[in-house]
């Protein structure tokens, strides 16, 4: 089975089946993260939510029966700022359209702060990046930077291709000298930074599949095909500034041997990706 | 070999003719299987009545202590109804007197008179139960010892009712037919007997199916005897030369042929020697002083143990293919291993045919692992009952109600065999195999009883054969739904729920491999109860778990969702290359893995991957 796997651009549930493409389920929340971390925003998507300009009115978002700081509404999407203080625990989160609830979804809350790699870049002043901006030719323009981890010895490691305006191209591949029977692992990003457009498979590998299962993470299988060629190769669009990772976790990334046993010897490198608002016309970053 | 009441039912019959219609094809592995395990079965489920009749009979214990000691049958041809001679030695185990009626297992045999020997003087005969009983009435007491001879003169039915147990094709041809059956109510467990058999064979055929034979001295004339007890005859004739060889531990091996099957003679008498060897070693003694194999015509649709000697449908005997060599070499571990089980631990009721059936598999599969350095037959086997034999067409294993199934095959042969493998597993190799040998010295040259054998079994073993009385004491196993979620803090939980079906609940201990970062793998034990669930929370550095993968109980896993087979909690690449790295795999097959089968189509193949595929991420918190 050799076929290039593509994962199309911003969809929630995207994969390399035709048949598997989104379907619409009525006002079904979908939030991110998920679950959500006191303190930090989330972005609460729905199909058929409705766009709502610079006045929300009677327009909101509750957590537990809380009203929530709505950072923007979008066409599909609203930001919003969960307090550092929302107890720990599962409460239903609620988006209120023209005064009444218009869908509702039980989420869970950690309490704690999240990875050290979540934090915003300090100094930097900037505004959000303004998603309620449909426009794309009006959208914000970043500044990229990416840096690898060091590679390891034996394993696989995310490697930053050419450097294009605005993306971030990546591709996962093997380090020199490294043949194995399988590979699987679980890519993961911070979806308010980057958004996924473009993931392929060579056809070099004997069987692979991939599929964004959830904002920011894509699932990845595959029996190798040849060492030399790259496992996926990954194209993302900066849609917000920030220094956050792109890491394979070690908890779902694997290396298999021809017996389909596990190779822990094997490990797996990410990087770092720090994006900034460019300079623009009349304006300094 | 089955008791000699296992005559093949006529239908049973007729379906052989396809069975080897199919053997030109090429082989898949489901013909394979099915072969197999028609060329196991001996004849199918004994539907005969008479064989229902003589358990109830046989442990009447209404009859007077005698001990018969030799049967010497002169035939007068081999044609299905011939006249026969029985003289029939019997010695006293307790005063016998005048007038005293002794009874006589006479199956297929029609008896017209009985007289003394050698006065010639006729003794009172009833005979009941449809000719299956002769009652003969002394005319003189006998003292305990004492032996005296009783001719019984009438037909040998050599009902050729099925090419299994009779075939006659002039040159070539086999009989295994019923006969005598020990009939000492007060010890049935050690009244063997000799049997001698003098029939007339056509010059230039050589004649095998002795365990001693012996030379007339007559022209056309053959003369069969059994070394060791046995309770019927059966011999098989060709135009043959034989491949003699000495196995390693000594045992002297005749592969019969015509000259033009010779070179798949010597292979036979090879392999049955490396089965001889194999089962030698590990038992302690062979109990057979030589044994002979000898093709038969495939519409026998069997393959056949009597005593000293296995009959193979040719088809199995010269073994074409590859597929057909691994066959021809577990039929015939099984039919060496029944020199053991049935023509040395005999039985006699149908509810002990696991007796002799499962324990020959069972030690077929020893022959199996040594051949092939793992466990292949035996996983098979397993999975060839597990998949094959849905709940509601189960049996229990000792029921005498088995023998009417049509799993027979199945529940008998494979399940019965794979007990056997969990409690060998259970109790270690070595004490197993001394058990087994102890088994088969304690009841060498007598019948056994399942109850016998449970004792000693328990004697030996203790509380683990114990804890695997339930799965040959009644039918069914248990399937056990399994869900692992993953917690949003990384710790994974397993939750077991066993679901019920027509058997009912069972209490079962599963193990359950649980795979960490840091440690490795370790081993957690679960008891299920018949109802409810058992939750097993796992460390936040467990990456998956895999449920029984040593198949240490009868038992079906199910994931759920079914496309998480590792048990991880998310459905992700690593449950893809899990089905990706076993390949395609067809039905029951020692590779098979139930958990793999997310779509419970009988087949692990693409249809898997793409459910796994289809659901990639689902379980994420």
């Amino acid at each position: 089975m050799r076929r290039a796997c593509h994962v199309g651009i911003a969809s929630l549930l995207t994969a390399c089946w035709a048949d598997d493409a989104p379907r619409s389920l009525g006002p079904t929340l979908q939030v991110t993260p998920n679950p959500i971390v006191a303190g930090a925003p989330i972005v609460v998507t729905a199909n058929g939510l409705p766009m709502r300009g610079g006045t929300l009115g009677d327009d909101g978002v509750a957590l537990g029966g809380r009203s929530l700081q709505v950072l923007a509404w979008g066409a599909r999407e609203v930001r919003a700022a969960v307090p550092a203080d929302v107890p720990r625990g599962f409460a239903p989160l609620v988006v209120i359209v023209d005064g009444r609830p218009w869908a509702s979804a039980l989420v869970e809350t950690l309490s704690d702060t999240g990875p050290p790699d979540a934090s915003v870049l300090p100094g930097d002043t900037s505004p959000d990046p303004d998603v309620t901006q449909p426009d794309a030719e009006a959208r914000r323009r970043f500044e990229v930077d990416v840096v690898a981890d060091p590679t390891p010895a034996q394993g696989f490691a995310l490697t930053p291709l050419e450097a294009v305006p605005d993306e971030v191209r990546l591709e996962a591949r093997a380090t020199p000298g490294v043949s194995t029977w399988g590979v699987a692992f679980h890519l993961v990003w911070d979806p308010l930074q980057l958004e996924l457009v473009d993931a392929e498979v060579p056809p070099d590998h004997t069987r692979a599949a991939a599929k964004t299962a959830q904002p920011g993470r894509l699932i990845f299988g595959a029996v190798l095909g040849s060492a030399d060629a790259p496992l996926v190769t990954l194209r993302f669009r900066a849609i917000g500034r920030g220094e956050r990772r792109v890491s394979l976790p070690a908890a779902f990334a694997e290396a298999r041997d021809e017996r389909n046993q596990r190779r822990p010897e094997l490990t797996f490198a990410g990087v770092t990706v720090t994006t900034r608002a460019a300079a623009t016309d009349g304006a300094q970053p | 070999m089955r008791a000699p009441l296992r005559r093949v039912a006529l239908a049973a019959a007729v379906a052989m003719t396809p069975l080897f219609g199919a053997l030109s094809r090429a082989s898949t592995h489901a013909d394979e299987f099915a072969l197999r395990a028609r060329l196991l079965r001996h004849g199918g489920p004994p539907t005969d009545p008479r064989l229902a009749r003589l358990g109830q009979f046989k442990r009447a214990d209404d009859t007077p202590a005698f001990d018969l000691v030799t049967i010497d049958a002169h035939l007068a041809g081999l044609a299905p109804d011939a006249a026969a001679t029985f003289d029939v030695t019997v010695a006293a185990t307790s005063p016998l007197s005048a007038g005293q009626r002794l009874a006589f297992v006479t199956l297929d045999i029609d008896v017209a008179r009985v007289t003394q020997v050698p006065t010639g003087e006729s003794l009172a005969l009833e005979t009941s139960e449809a000719g299956a009983r002769a009652d003969v009435t002394l005319s003189a007491p006998l003292a305990v010892g004492e032996r005296t001879t009783l001719r019984f003169e009438g037909t040998q039915r050599l009902a050729c009712d099925s090419p299994a147990s009779c075939l006659d094709l002039g040159n070539t041809g086999h009989r295994v037919q019923f006969g005598w059956f020990p009939a000492s109510w007060n010890a049935p467990l050690t009244d063997r007997f000799d049997v001698f058999m003098t029939l007339p064979v056509s010059e230039g055929l050589d004649t095998v199916g002795t365990c001693a034979p012996e030379n007339t001295g007559t022209a056309g004339v053959k003369r069969f005897s059994t070394a060791r007890p046995t309770y019927f005859p059966a011999f098989a004739w060709g135009p043959w030369s034989a491949v003699a060889s000495t196995s390693e531990t000594g045992a002297a091996v005749f592969a019969f042929s015509e000259p033009a099957l010779r070179e798949s003679a010597g292979e036979v008498a090879a392999v049955a020697g490396t089965a001889v060897d194999h089962l030698t070693r590990a038992l302690g003694v062979w109990p057979a002083p030589r044994l002979s194999v000898a093709p038969i015509d495939d519409a026998a649709g069997v393959a056949l143990a009597p005593q000293c000697l296995v009959l193979l449908p040719r088809a199995v005997f010269v073994a074409d293919t590859t597929a057909r060599t691994t066959l021809r070499a577990e039929v015939l571990a099984h039919e060496v291993a029944h020199q053991y089980f049935f023509n040395s631990v005999a039985v006699a009721a149908p509810e002990d045919s696991w007796l002799s059936e499962a324990f020959a598999e069972h030690l077929s599969t020893w022959v199996s692992a040594a051949r092939e350095g793992a466990a292949t037959h035996a996983r098979r086997n397993y999975w060839e009952y597990v998949l094959t034999t849905p709940p509601v067409e189960d049996a229990t294993v000792t029921s005498p109600l088995v023998t009417r199934s049509a799993r027979y095959f199945e529940i008998v042969y494979l399940r019965g065999s794979s007990v056997l493998w969990m409690l060998q597993r259970a109790v270690g190799e070595a004490r197993w195999t001394a058990t087994v040998a102890l088994l088969a010295r304690t009841f060498q040259g007598q019948l056994a009883t399942t109850s016998e054998v449970f004792d000693l079994l328990h004697a030996q073993l203790g509380s683990a054969f114990d804890a695997h009385v339930p799965w040959l004491t009644r039918p069914g196993f248990p399937t056990v739904e399994v869900t692992a979620t993953r917690e949003s803090n990384g710790e994974l939980t397993l939750r077991l729920t066993p679901r019920l079906n027509v058997q009912g609940g069972f209490d079962i201990t599963l193990p359950v491999e649980v795979e960490t970062d840091a440690d490795g793998m370790r081993t957690d034990q679960v008891t299920l109860s018949a109802v409810g669930t058992v939750e097993l929370r796992l460390p936040q550095n467990a990456r998956a778990a895999i449920i029984d993968p040593e198949l240490t109980t009868l038992r079906r896993i199910r994931p759920q969702p079914s496309t998480d087979v590792d048990l991880s909690g998310i459905v992700d690449g690593r449950d893809l290359l899990d089905v990706w790295a076993l390949g395609e795999v067809v039905g029951p097959d020692a590779r098979w893995d139930d958990r793999l089968d997310t779509n419970a189509d009988g087949a692990i193949d693409d249809l898997d991957a793409a459910r796994i595929e289809r659901e990639l991420g689902r379980g994420l918190p």
